[in-house]
């Protein structure tokens, strides 16, 4: 009797569930095929990424780009001539599912090395069972603490807030700019900018003269961008991702707010061009290369590699590549750097990995015992909004 | 206690049985970790199954007492080097200390009420621990939470500890609801003012319901903790407290057992999913909600009792329609002769 009562309602509803969602689902595949270097067992690696849920607009460039590198490390041999296999997981955004997804992967597919994950709270998770583990970790998410402070076997390829802070002070300091301005989001992006651009401020010679803060779902700052017109500012430095900075340099543009706006990368994207519209004129930001792939000089050393990564992605997926999709292609890259090195033997990942050096997408890494991130602030751009387009600063 | 075993001996028994055999049945650690969040989540459940089902109470802030306990026994650990132990205990404490404060405060609230309290409450929480960033780690929350070292702290012995306390706790409700207090929170669970011309004081007895059920959340909030190793305050918010709501609709709502097969069938179903994701490409990420707000619906237009009261029933329908059958047989046989 049990049994047929839970029968008769489990049944209809796993049915109609599954046809309504394979109607619904989109194409991924459980893991990536292991290409021309077959033949040898390959080595399994384990990616986990934010596929659906909150981050899932970072998560899914990032396995985008991780699975057309698999390939092309496939067909060009492999690595030590075993194929590489990358088997993926969804966190769904979420830290606990993120825990289990990495116990899955290491304890049924006998995985390696990780990959992942997306956001902060999930690659965080993660990086406490795989210290644990001792299995090396490289994280795709932004937070400083990953690597901050350092771990053992515990990586990161993002740019940090740290970096973009200290790039922006170098121009404003090129500038001759000593007043500055603050409006950050009062999310924990924007906060870990204030944070960043109040401790370096002094380094660089420069005074915050005011500081205020707006949050992620304001439709206006205008009473803010007032009290800093009042104010001797020489510049606006604005940290927050879509759409609150776009609505910053329109109603400051309303109010004849005639300094600079430089706004931080959480916003640098084609988003915020289409949300700016013509007010965008002359908006700084800083940024990742990837941004302005085509405007890399000749002889920058990053140019090789972003070239072929930017042509490869838009010939498989037909759109340009933002930069998690970089974070992801640096990731695996340098995973496969370390394996290479180590002669394949997984075991000697995490102290190998500290001697890499690398040039990717998002920057040169250079690996040490003492940074797990590997990146400078020059690393990153200065770009400007010029007839609706972002147009890189010499 | 006699009379408890006497009564529910053989599903108790079934449930140890199922409940010791289940990490050698699936000898995986991945198995062992779906089984420790699940008894997380079941210790959550039963203790809301305390307030909704016995004193008739909706509580949408039950995720906020589960973080409570989870941050108590954190700061304590890392912040100030205490063992796991002792951040066990007083995250057993303080979220009840805060369902007492909570509790009395809107004792006399009833229904929609109630409902609406424990759900600002829920955001109160949420926000505070996102913005006590001096003690919690704001949004970027907590690293290195150490374990709880029971037997090593490996996956198995997790296991089996967490299984313990859910044992423990299901224990403590069954007996409490066989209890005069148990009669007394159905009694108010019926009719509030029949309830008070008995004699029966329904503001103490909604507020010991509640404070319960805030230690249970906390004690597995500071389990999670420690399993965990990490903590931000995503977890802890609206959407959780209403995944626990859910386990105990579908279970049915005036059964302790039922707080607990609910548990199961959401974790069950969760692990289904992702298994048949593995097959069906599009099944992925987020439809585990769109299935379990789909069975909530469903439930609650033709179950509205729940599954293990509906089943209970049915079950006892048919052994008296069988002792029924058995009688009359009986009776044929004896005209017969």
């Amino acid at each position: 009797m049990k049994k047929n009562q839970s029968r008769k309602w489990l049944f209809p509803i796993a049915l109609a569930s599954m046809v309504l969602l394979s109607a619904c689902g989109g194409g991924a595949k459980p893991a990536a095929e292991a290409g021309a270097a077959g033949g040898k067992e390959p080595i399994k690696l384990g990616a986990v990424f934010s596929l659906t849920g909150p981050n899932s607009p970072l998560g899914v460039p990032e396995k985008q780009a991780v699975e057309m590198l698999v390939k092309e490390i496939n067909g060009a041999g492999g690595v030590d001539g075993r194929p590489v296999e990358v088997v993926f997981e969804d966190d769904k955004s979420d830290n606990t599912e993120a825990v289990k997804a990495v116990k899955k992967l290491v304890s049924k597919e006998k995985v390696v090395a990780l990959l992942g994950s997306s956001g902060s709270g999930p690659s965080l998770g993660m990086a406490e069972f795989s210290q644990a583990e001792k299995i090396p970790l490289i994280s795709m998410a932004a937070a400083d603490q990953m690597t901050n402070p350092v771990r053992a076997g515990i990586f990161k390829t993002p740019h940090t807030d740290v970096h973009g802070t200290k790039r922006i002070y170098k121009y404003l300091k090129e500038k001759g700019i000593t007043k500055i301005a603050l409006l950050n989001d009062s999310n924990p992006y924007g906060s870990g900018w204030t944070q960043q651009l109040q401790k370096y401020a002094p380094e660089y010679g420069i005074t915050i003269v005011a500081e205020e803060k707006y949050g992620t779902k304001d439709p206006s700052m205008s009473s803010q961008l007032t009290k800093i017109k009042g104010t001797d500012a020489q510049a606006l430095i604005v940290a927050g991702t879509n759409p609150g900075p776009a609505t910053i340099v329109k109603e400051a543009k309303q109010l004849n707010l005639s300094i600079p706006i430089i706004s931080s990368h959480g916003s640098a994207n084609s988003k915020f061009l289409e949300l700016v519209g013509d007010a965008g004129e002359g908006v700084l930001m800083v940024a990742g290369k990837l941004l302005v792939s085509d405007q890399i000089a000749a002889d920058d050393p990053q140019a090789a590699i972003v070239k072929k990564f930017v042509d490869g992605y838009k010939a498989a997926y037909n759109v340009e590549p933002d930069g998690f999709a970089g974070y992801g292609y640096d990731g695996l890259n340098l995973m496969v750097e370390g394996l290479k090195q180590a002669g394949g033997d997984a075991s000697k990942l995490n102290e190998v990995l500290e001697k890499v050096k690398y040039v990717g997408v998002t920057g040169e890494f250079v690996f040490s015992a003492e940074d797990h991130n590997g990146l400078t602030e020059d690393s990153m751009i200065m770009v400007e909004v010029k007839d609706g387009k972002f147009q890189i600063l010499k | 206690m006699k009379q408890l075993t006497k009564k529910w001996g053989k599903s108790l028994g079934i449930y140890l049985a199922l409940m010791i055999i289940f990490p050698f049945v699936m000898p995986d650690e991945y198995y062992r970790s779906v089984g420790i969040i699940i008894g997380l989540q079941a210790i959550v459940a039963i203790g809301l199954c305390l307030v909704m089902g016995l004193a008739g109470q909706i509580s949408l802030g039950q995720a906020s007492f589960w973080g409570i306990g989870a941050y108590t026994s954190a700061v304590l650990t890392t912040k100030f080097g205490l063992t796991p132990l002792v951040g066990l205990v007083a995250s057993a404490i303080v979220p009840a200390v805060f369902a007492f404060i909570l509790g009395r405060a809107i004792a006399g609230l009833q229904g929609y009420y109630l409902a609406m309290a424990t759900l600002a409450f829920g955001y109160i929480v949420q926000i505070g621990i996102q913005e006590w960033e001096p003690v919690t780690g704001g949004a970027s929350g907590m690293i290195s939470i150490p374990q709880v070292p029971f037997f090593g702290g490996s996956e198995l012995s997790m296991y089996y500890l967490i299984w313990g306390i859910v044992t423990c706790v299901l224990l403590f409700s069954l007996n409490l609801m066989h209890s005069r207090i148990g009669r007394a929170f159905r009694a108010i669970h019926k009719s509030e003012v029949a309830a008070t011309s008995m004699g029966i004081d329904v503001r103490k007895f909604k507020l010991n319901a509640f404070v319960v059920s805030g230690m249970f959340a906390g004690i597995s909030g500071g389990l999670y903790a420690h399993y965990m190793g990490i903590l931000d305050p995503q977890p802890f918010g609206m959407h959780e407290s209403i995944k626990f709501l859910t386990m105990v609709v579908i279970g049915g709502m005036t059964s302790i057992w039922g707080a607990l097969i609910g548990t199961l069938v959401i974790g069950f179903i969760s692990e289904g999913l992702v298994m048949l994701s593995e097959v069906v490409p599009g099944l992925q990420g987020d439809v585990d909600t769109i299935v379990f707000g789909g069975i909530l619906v469903l439930i609650v237009m033709f179950m509205p009792e729940g599954l293990v009261p509906r089943i209970r029933s049915l079950y006892e329908k048919a052994q008296a329609k069988k002792a029924a059958a058995n009688a009359e047989q009986r009776v044929e046989r004896k005209a017969a002769i």
